[in-house]
């Protein structure tokens, strides 16, 4: 082990307050500020910043995600791109070579021939050849609801804290995946740096050689994908960049031929090269990510064309049988696809809504969606639409054809509540979501929107009773950053005195949730 | 913002502007059950409210979340905002009256006056409104909201809290204007969007005059907008209208009167941005400059469409008297190197009353080809022994015969 990995609990105490500051004092300032020294109108300009400010909220994205895991509606989800994802793969009897196909770049493919044709190896190459991980940042992630819970609500509180670390569980990948279940995602970030150390990629090692297995890059990918969650820009940056694209002769198979002979491929997942390119966008980067996007996507219709015309993915003269050969251009096809759904959530993050409502509209053309999933895919042409403000485009898309006919759907009556919101009718917008909460009871985001309906025509009260009812009636589903944004964003509004709810909601969050909600979004101040 | 309270009311006053709702949507990282992580990534994929269900990989929201700052506010959009008066005490209030006005600097407009004047306020209980107003001004606002009220002794007390904002310009109109020679009149608008991010423009339109009638210019042959599929335009970024107005029949007549008419009309533009946000803009009347004609206006009416090098081409010449007085005219035509007139130089053509026009035939060579210049045509006005040249009268296209 490390040295950086075992716990220093004298350490951990020590950073509570500076961890908790700063995550309360970046809260940005709210609409409530208010000039205090007003007290004639000469005096504009000295106070001209006080309540008009550029929009620092990012329309589109949130900061993070809580975990909700509830094992009943797992059970009762429906189908998705995802499900159809994961299902063709695991359905299929695809061995590991058709899966982790890959088409080196040039460079990397001379190095790779060179390698496996002389008896040399891979000895005499340069680092710049090879991919030299290691952590940023040493130690662990504090536990900031713990935190906050111990400096809001004493010491006491904390026996009401019964949440998962990376020491309670199994030090391995099952471990990781219990941590990640409960919504741990510190303790798992935690554990991966743990079992990273092992392979010599702990705390400043990037840029010193080490080895790679296809484990030690699985770990990569689950460290990096909930830091992604996490949004921990910077570690992120960080960690992410030694990988590249994922194209360093080492990436491949071929580059160890005493572990793994002649088989070729590459050793991280296809998660992972796609998370890769995904990366730069959560730090600010989005053109780099559709340029990463795109490079996959090419390589992919190459894997494709391979494979159709009867060749392996990296197009030599293989023998493949024929359900093989349509099994592998299903999974590729399927990853095509995740791709675009990629190039489109870049595109929506840059409010590029024209390459999004392309990328969609080609989207809805491949053959292999459901009925229901087209409905999906052309609702969200429409909201894209709105997000732009084309009202008359979105109610192409959003209004059901024949009107006399009622809405049949849940999806169908939140695309009528959105448009409703667009034309400013928060009452009848209201009732849309209503009823589609009859429908679907347990689903918060309609009473989410029902509470924000409630709001926007002048019914605080009633909105902030109906945003309790649901954290009383399900705390575990409905503890998740967004929702308490607008319930803290609805205390402020309603009293002076809304430190208690928001204790409250902390007291819930520390005795309910793991160690992944941002408690910013409680906006409490030191 | 906590902020303990000052003084000692026992009512408090919060605002909060109300922009649209922005929607929020998941961060979205996905795994294959191949991968370390397993279905553990997919699942809590599903469980995120903000998720779009049936499509969880997809970054499009749904959920709505209120608005976390005041942001930007631009001239002809609404301004919406909560007030709301708690009584955060543990005694009743009466008569509470709550007044919201918008100073701007020419003047004081009232969004608002919520009197309940011999009713209660009970502890945690709350006076709530939603205001709106279209603001028509740019530069500073500021939102000064009143509360008075009585508790159970003593006399009313209020206090006042102050809100300023700055309204700022959300578009850019330039507009130029071209008299063509059919008395036609066509109106260039570009229009640059100021905002800090992308908005729709869903009505750009021309409202004339009644002296003209207007066609749109901005479709193509199928009826679908030249701008694209997509109704945006990005912030910075800017887009040209094109309006052709026609004269009504009644002023074509009358030169005097086409000349007098340079009301042209207001351009009438709505845009709409995040989630339908709404703003509305209506320029001044435009004016155009009047083309300035002189004593006398001609137009060569009738050029064919075709016309082949060294082939005799017939057109009219249409002259109006546009002064004030009557005109005995000669014409006199000048061949050059491009065009050889045909017929007769220096006839008398007449008298010409004023605002009265006569159309005299004519006919020429073309000697090259390429854009060439109908020139050298004089008119002489024999009475006053004034002469008007002509040296630009229209532009042709002249075809090789092949």
């Amino acid at each position: 082990m490390a040295e950086n990995n075992t716990i220093k609990s004298n350490d951990r105490d020590m950073d509570i307050n500076a961890d908790i500051s700063r995550y309360l004092n970046s809260a940005p300032p709210t609409i409530f500020d208010e000039i205090i020294a007003f007290q004639k109108p000469g005096l504009f300009d000295i106070q001209s910043a006080t309540v008009s400010r550029f929009s620092d909220y990012d329309p589109l994205s949130d900061d993070g995600q809580t975990s909700a895991f509830d094992v009943d509606s797992l059970c009762t989800s429906t189908t998705s791109l995802l499900d159809a994802t994961v299902d063709r793969i695991e359905h299929s009897t695809l061995n590991d070579a058709y899966r982790d196909i890959w088409i080196p770049s040039e460079h990397t493919r001379k190095i790779l021939q060179s390698i496996a044709t002389t008896a040399t190896g891979a000895s005499h190459l340069d680092h710049e050849n090879l991919t030299m991980p290691g952590l940023a940042v040493q130690g662990d992630m504090p536990d900031l609801i713990k935190n906050a819970s111990i400096h809001f609500l004493g010491e006491d509180e904390n026996i009401h804290r019964n949440v998962l670390t990376a020491s309670d569980v199994t030090q391995d990948e099952r471990g990781l995946r219990n941590l990640i279940q409960a919504g741990c995602y510190r303790a798992a970030i935690n554990l991966s740096g743990r079992l990273l150390a092992i392979y010599a990629q702990g705390y400043g090692k990037i840029n010193q050689p080490s080895k790679h297995t296809p484990h030690s890059l699985q770990l990569w990918y689950t460290r990096l994908s909930l830091l992604s969650k996490l949004r921990q820009m910077d570690v992120l940056e960080n960690e992410s960049k030694p990988f590249g694209n994922l194209d360093k002769p080492d990436m491949y198979f071929t580059f160890y031929p005493e572990l793994y002979g002649t088989r070729s491929g590459s050793m991280g997942s296809f998660a992972f090269r796609l998370l890769l390119a995904e990366i730069p966008s959560y730090y600010g980067k989005p053109k780099q990510t559709l340029e990463n996007l795109y490079k996959l996507l090419a390589t992919v219709n190459r894997i494709i064309t391979n494979f159709q015309a009867g060749f392996s993915g990296e197009g030599t003269l293989a023998k493949i049988s024929k359900s093989n050969q349509q099994d592998a251009v299903k999974l590729w096809t399927a990853r095509k696809s995740r791709i675009l759904v990629s190039i489109v959530n870049c595109a929506i993050g840059m409010r590029n809504y024209i390459l999004a409502i392309e990328i969609l509209e080609d989207l809805c053309k491949l053959p292999d969606w459901s009925i229901e999933q087209i409905g999906i895919l052309r609702s969200a042409i429409g909201r894209v639409h709105l997000f732009l403000g084309d009202v008359t485009a979105a109610e192409k898309f959003l209004v059901r054809i024949n009107k006399e006919e009622k809405a049949t759907s849940t999806r169908e009556l939140v695309d009528s509540g959105l448009m409703a919101v667009a034309q400013n009718s928060f009452q009848e917008a209201y009732n849309c979501f209503q009823s589609a909460s009859a429908m679907d009871p347990s689903n918060v985001m309609l009473i989410n929107n029902m509470a924000v309906c409630l709001l926007y025509t002048g019914q605080l009260k009633a909105a902030v009773w109906l945003f309790e009812s649901i954290v009383n009636r399900n705390p575990l589903k409905s503890l998740q950053e967004p929702i308490l944004l607008n319930m803290c964003t609805s205390y402020e509004l309603h009293t002076t005195h809304c430190k208690q709810p928001k204790l409250h909601l902390l007291r819930q969050l520390n005795r309910y949730k793991g160690d992944a909600a941002d408690i910013q979004c409680l906006k409490l101040a030191m | 913002m906590e902020v303990k309270a000052k003084s000692e009311h026992l009512l408090t006053l919060k605002v909060m502007r109300l922009t649209r709702p922005t929607l929020a949507s998941p961060m979205v990282v996905t795994c294959d059950s191949t991968d370390l992580p397993g279905n553990t990534l997919n699942n809590e994929l599903k469980n995120d409210c903000t998720t779009l269900q049936g499509m969880e990989a997809l970054a499009i929201g749904q959920f709505m979340v209120l608005p976390q700052s005041f942001g930007n506010i631009y001239l002809g959009e609404i301004f919406s905002s909560y007030l709301c008066v708690h009584n955060g005490s543990n005694q009743v209030v009466k008569n509470v009256i709550v007044k919201a006005d918008l100073q701007t600097s020419t003047q004081v407009i009232l969004l608002s006056s919520n009197n309940l004047e011999g009713k209660e306020l009970a502890p945690d209980n709350t006076v709530d409104e939603v205001i709106h107003h279209e603001v028509k001004e740019i530069g500073t606002h500021i939102l000064v909201c009143e509360v008075s009220y009585t508790n159970q002794i003593g006399p009313p007390l209020s206090f006042r809290k102050y809100f300023k904002f700055q309204v700022v310009k959300p578009l850019d109109v330039k507009t130029k204007f071209y008299n063509a020679e059919s008395d036609e009149v066509y109106l260039e608008a570009q229009i640059q969007n100021l905002t800090a991010g992308p908005i729709c423009l869903e009505k750009v339109a021309l409202e004339s005059s009644h002296l003209f009638s207007v066609t749109t210019l901005n479709t193509n042959d199928e009826g679908d907008s030249i701008y694209g599929s997509v109704n945006l335009l990005d912030t910075g970024c800017s887009r040209q209208y094109l309006y052709c107005l026609k004269p009504q029949s009644s002023l074509l007549k009358d030169p005097k009167m086409m000349q007098n008419a340079t009301n042209i009309g207001k351009l009438d533009i709505v845009w709409r941005s995040n989630l339908g946000e709404r703003g509305r803009l209506q320029t001044s009347q435009l004016q155009r400059m009047a083309p300035e004609y002189g004593d006398l206006r001609v137009i060569i009416k009738d050029i064919p469409l075709k016309v082949y090098l060294e082939e005799p081409v017939n057109c009219t010449c249409h002259i109006i008297n546009t002064s004030e007085r009557s005109m005995e005219l000669l014409l006199s035509l000048e061949s050059n190197n491009s065009i050889a007139w045909c017929g007769m130089s220096d006839t008398t053509i007449g008298t010409l009353k004023p605002g009265a026009s006569m159309d005299i035939p004519l006919c020429f060579i073309t000697l090259d080809t390429g854009i060439i210049t109908i020139s050298g045509l004089k008119l002489t006005d024999t009475f006053l022994k004034r002469v008007y040249d002509y040296d630009d009268l229209a532009q042709i296209f002249i075809n090789q015969l092949d």
